[in-house]
């Protein structure tokens, strides 16, 4: 029996160390979320859904702010849309990954109806929230490399057979770099209805959340006293957004009220004609989001969004 | 608890751990802990039927001891009686009653007559197929004189209930597995170890082709009139390669689980679809379904003595029962007229034992006739499938009459080079192994310590990539 006991833990721990191996070496291609809780915890912060993930860059504000104005590196911390609203629960994740003794932070905090609205399922007077049980609001270790609590808690986000192809990789950074897409315009114009599906199935089923409004504003506040907030609304093609405009009609004056509430500044990318590169009308690709990352950092370091 | 699931991998250790060491190697107390354990086990799937399995338990028990004590024969028949109506009643009100109510509803409207036939709201309690069938062996055992009744409830109920067969088989003999019940039990390493290996090929089989198998199954199956005739054929494939997978790696995973507590279960699959003629077919496949049909139907009903008339009788009668066995459904019972008719002809030219030993016994490769008659046999098996799988004898047919056009001798449209690599891979390896009990069961003795981790850890490795969206065991639903 004590033969058998030493010879499983032998194999077991063999097969734990290999795994390890594999989530260090490439843990950013088994898992699109696996790697932002791997690194140690930040002092400045993306925050938003899947459009900032992948079209907000932070080698490039790391770059930008190199001489000191703010403290970089920056960490991209956002998530899907399936995972992330503004809300209690959220905040409690985002403070985990937070170095709370930051004074000079920088905070980029992108916004859309989507991510400020009530789902189906909600209950805002029960605090009962979709998002609870999903990462990154299910872990509690968010700087552990390997993390194990992911492991076991989220596997079933794990698609390891991405190994052989590394498609596309979630960078330390939190930056999601999507690589190969296609340039078959049949399968990108079908991307595109996907998404104008998704956002006209989301205006049926989701409401404009006073609640989600009101903890946001926390969250502008908490941080803002950390270093400093900038609200962005992302780019996006212009059938998505009379979408969201015919949603929320009056959403920027929404987030316009709640920035001037705080003396932050609110940048709007949604009302210039769409000068960046989608690849789906939604998310911006890695050459379009390099060049928006830019322009961001500009708008950043001058106080507006500047004009080209 | 799935056997595939982080609760079991929890679950199980702690049994073991407990079962060897804070038992101290009493088997009284290891057989009181297997029982909690298994009823535990099966409460996590549903609590609510707990209650029924301890009854039918209770019933045979109680009924065994009374059969044995009786004076005479009517009485010995009696209780015999008794326990066969009570269990089969119970499996017929929760697994049949439906398919009974709304087939007699269908007929009477055939011939303009209209009913009203209430239908039950009931959920199919988890195993009832395979415990009430455990059961059943065991009074029939008792009347035959084979065995004597267990006189510990305990012992007894360990049985009937010990988790690794619970759910899903495979359906033990009192005469194979009470005896290893009631005596002690010595950890065993050699035993232990080729349990663990047993368990590893079992999670490849299921998590890896079944369930991704499943997926295409599934989309051809389910929007058949989409895809031209070559693609259902490949689907009619998949779905070949998803059921034996799902169900002999169950059967993988409980006997390697059984052999960590040091005991043996009856083997359930024997590489059939690398069978020549379906009568081996059937000497391979669920073997401990088939054998108890063998036993406890098709021989009392004398079997093939008898004139041919007899002999095409409980042929028919072992076949369509089997069928619908596995679900009330009609498919069923066209899966298993099927099978009968391919069996009959081996039957009456005394061919149904023509090949016993496993094809190409101590040779690498078959010859030109056998891998034409596995091919063959594999074929037949495939078609039949299609019953089996269909949701109603007319999507049956409409798959089968899509398939027989031109579009077959078109390139499938579904053609995952991922799958048919695994396929490959898998195919290979069990033809390898097929000499043993299972697939990789020759790695002890044939590989050195390093290669042999070196293959597990690629089979892991393999798991971990290409797990399939998990489906659950077919066989449950039985």
């Amino acid at each position: 029996m004590a033969r058998f006991l030493v010879t499983i833990t032998i194999f077991l721990f063999l097969a734990i160390s290999l795994l390890s191996l594999l989530l260090i070496e490439d843990g950013g291609y088994v898992d699109y979320f696996y790697e932002k809780f791997t690194t140690p915890k930040t002092q400045s912060m993306i925050l938003g859904d899947s459009r900032s993930m992948q079209g907000i860059q932070p080698s490039v504000i790391n770059s930008y702010f190199r001489n000191g104005e703010y403290a970089v590196p920056i960490l991209n911390y956002s998530f899907t849309v399936a995972q992330m609203a503004y809300g209690e629960i959220w905040k409690e994740s985002i403070v985990r990954k937070l170095d709370t003794t930051s004074t000079n932070g920088l905070f980029i905090l992108t916004v859309n109806p989507w991510i400020l609205s009530k789902r189906e399922g909600d209950d805002e007077s029960k605090k009962v929230f979709f998002e609870a049980d999903v990462p990154p609001n299910n872990m509690k270790f968010v700087c552990m490399n390997p993390n194990f609590e992911y492991l076991i808690k989220n596997w079933n986000y794990f698609h390891f057979k991405s190994i052989f192809r590394k498609t596309s990789e979630m960078h330390k950074d939190g930056w999601l770099e999507e690589s190969n897409l296609t340039n078959d315009q049949n399968t990108l114009d079908e991307w595109k209805q996907n998404q104008v599906n998704i956002f006209s199935g989301f205006s049926h089923k989701m409401q404009p959340s006073q609640y989600r409004l009101t903890e946001f504003n926390n969250l502008v506040k908490y941080l803002n006293a950390k270093g400093r907030v900038f609200i962005v609304r992302m780019p996006m093609d212009s059938v998505l957004i009379e979408i969201e405009a015919g949603y929320w009609t009056s959403f920027d004056r929404d987030i316009e009220r709640v920035a001037a509430a705080n003396g932050v500044k609110y940048f709007n990318f949604t009302k210039d004609k769409l000068k960046y590169r989608t690849y789906d009308g939604n998310h911006l690709d890695k050459y379009g989001g390099a060049v928006f990352t830019k322009d961001l950092c500009d708008s950043i370091s001058v106080g507006t969004i500047p004009k080209k | 608890m799935l056997f595939n699931s982080l609760s079991f991998a929890i679950f199980l250790p702690i049994v073991f751990l407990c079962y060897w060491f804070a038992t101290k190697g009493n088997f009284k107390l290891q057989n009181i802990l297997l029982l909690v354990s298994s009823y535990f086990f099966y409460a996590c799937w549903d609590y609510r039927f707990l209650f029924l399995l301890i009854f039918s338990t209770l019933l045979d028990y109680s009924t065994g001891i009374k059969m044995h004590g009786a004076k005479n024969q009517s009485i010995r028949r009696f209780w015999l009686a008794l326990s066969i109506c009570i269990n089969l009643g119970f499996l017929g009100i929760f697994k049949y009653y439906n398919f009974f109510a709304s087939s007699f509803a269908d007929g009477l409207s055939l011939l303009g007559m209209s009913s009203n036939f209430v239908t039950l709201q009931v959920i199919l309690p988890v195993g009832i197929s395979f415990y009430t069938f455990h059961g059943l062996s065991y009074v029939l055992d008792i009347y035959n004189n084979k065995i004597e009744p267990e006189r510990s409830f305990v012992d007894y109920s360990v049985f009937v209930s010990f988790f690794p067969l619970l759910v899903a088989g495979p359906i033990e003999r009192a005469t194979h597995l009470l005896p290893q019940i009631i005596k002690k039990r010595d950890f065993d390493y050699a035993k232990a170890v080729d349990g663990m290996r047993q368990i590893l090929w079992g999670l490849f089989k299921k998590i890896v082709i079944a369930d991704n198998c499943a997926v295409y199954a599934n989309m051809v199956f389910n929007n058949s009139s989409a895809y031209s005739g070559s693609t259902l054929v490949a689907g009619a494939l998949f779905f070949s390669f998803q059921i034996y997978c799902d169900f002999s790696g169950y059967s993988d995973i409980a006997i390697g689980t059984a052999r960590l507590f040091g005991i043996d279960l009856l083997r359930n699959f024997a590489f059939p679809y690398f069978s020549r003629d379906i009568a081996e077919f059937w000497r391979r496949w669920h073997i401990s379904l088939s054998s108890w049909f063998r036993d406890y139907l098709y021989i009392p009903l004398g079997g093939s003595k008898g004139g041919t008339w007899s002999k095409v009788k409980n042929t028919f009668i072992i076949f369509v029962v089997s069928g619908f066995w596995h679900g009330a459904n009609w498919t069923f019972l066209a899966w298993g007229t099927l099978n009968a008719i391919y069996f009959l002809p081996l039957l009456l030219l005394h061919r149904n034992r023509a090949n016993i030993e496993i094809v190409a016994h101590g040779k690498y490769l078959p010859t030109i006739k056998e891998f034409f008659s596995m091919i063959t046999t594999f074929g037949l098996t495939v078609f039949a499938w299609i019953f089996f799988r269909a949701s109603s004898l007319h999507q049956a047919f409409s798959f089968i009459s899509h398939i027989f056009t031109k579009s077959l001798f078109s390139l499938p449209q579904i053609l995952p080079p991922e799958l048919l690599f695994l396929l490959a891979f898998f195919v290979i390896v069990e033809w390898i192994g097929r000499e043993q009990q299972y697939a990789i069961a020759g790695l002890s003795h044939k590989w050195y310590r390093p290669a042999r981790w070196g293959f597990y850890y690629g089979i892991l490795f393999i798991i971990v990539c290409f797990a399939g969206k998990a489906q659950p065991f077919i066989y449950f639903q039985f």
